[in-house]
């Protein structure tokens, strides 16, 4: 009837945004993993230009929670995914409060689009100082992914191929955030010995 | 003097206990951080970890339309359906306090009664942040 509710299964939680460009798998991915733990906040796309890629967007945010067992006691990491527009960007803000990873979605096939996804992560970094993985969505063409690792060089943040569609491409890319998350915490731990944590 | 963090917790359970049990119609409630993580939660029938994250994303959307009315302090957010209402009400402290009332309840009693606990809430808070 009344219960604690932190940390009930899981030894660790940590919070993983992702976010990205408009269309680049980021509620694919999310669900491809969530199982029933999903809440999704779609719409009708309503925009002509935005209705050629797909038919439904996410207008608030997407939750999934994915357990990584773990002997030493089990994580929990907490997915919350952003919509993708420019419009929502107030939305990337919010959704970025507390982050302990980002993961940014792209989409392989559209270069044109890397500076949006450049723009997500100065907006998420401007308010949480998080490490981060950039998940390269339809990464078919040749070597796209290497070209990303260049392009975003400079954001320290790992780059992995990853269908969103594919459990183990999106498990291959929760591996990397969850090594980035807990080098960052362990380092942390060390400068910081004793800082506040609510969860 | 600061409280242990287990010492807090227990006195935030108290209280929110307290409030839970004599609060006028209410069927439950959920405290979380203003980020998104449950704290405590009454609501046996409701996943408190998808529900505290959707929470925080609608108080930092309600905080923003605050601004449309050229406030930047938000007092509540509702839902209201048939099934009853919803309220989220900012804590202090970056906490979020969520309560559920059937549809029979007086929101205004509710608003009041919340904003009485909501103190004693924050007091903890305070207390448990300073001894964390």
């Amino acid at each position: 009837m009344f219960s604690a509710a932190t940390s009930a299964n899981a030894d660790l939680i940590f919070k993983v945004v992702v976010s990205g460009p408009y269309s680049a798998g980021k509620t694919t991915f999310i669900s491809t993993v969530a199982g029933q733990s999903l809440v999704t906040t779609d719409e009708d796309v309503t925009a002509a230009i935005e209705a050629e890629r797909k038919s439904a967007t996410t207008v608030g945010m997407d939750f999934g929670v994915f357990v990584v067992p773990d002997e030493a006691g089990d994580i929990e990491l907490r997915l919350h995914g952003t919509p993708g527009q420019e419009r929502f960007r107030f939305m990337w803000e919010i959704l970025a409060e507390g982050a302990d990873a980002f993961v940014i979605m792209l989409d392989g096939r559209t270069p044109h689009e890397w500076a949006e996804a450049r723009s997500h992560i100065t907006t998420l970094r401007g308010v949480q100082d998080a490490p981060g993985v950039i998940a390269v969505n339809w990464y078919s063409e040749g070597d796209i992914v290497d070209r990303v690792r260049e392009e975003f060089s400079d954001t320290g943040f790992a780059v992995v191929a990853c269908d969103a569609r594919e459990p183990g491409d999106v498990l291959g890319a929760l591996v990397e955030v969850l090594t980035t998350t807990l080098e960052r915490l362990e380092a942390e731990t060390v400068s910081m010995a004793g800082a506040v944590e609510w969860h | 003097m600061a409280l242990t963090e287990a010492d807090a917790l227990t006195t935030l359970e108290e209280r929110f206990r307290a409030f839970r049990d004599e609060a006028p119609n209410i069927h439950g409630a959920l405290l979380a951080t203003a980020d998104g993580h449950p704290i405590l939660s009454s609501l046996t029938e409701v996943d408190a970890a998808a529900t505290a994250a959707m929470v925080a994303a609608t108080i930092g959307i309600g905080s923003r339309l605050a601004g449309v009315l050229g406030s930047n302090e938000l007092e509540e957010v509702s839902v209201r359906t048939p099934n009853g209402y919803l309220a989220i009400f900012d804590a202090g402290e970056a906490t979020v306090l969520t309560v559920l009332t059937g549809p029979q309840a007086n929101l205004a009693r509710i608003n009041s009664f919340a904003k009485l606990h909501l103190d004693l809430l924050r007091e903890v808070a305070i207390e448990m942040k300073a001894g964390a």
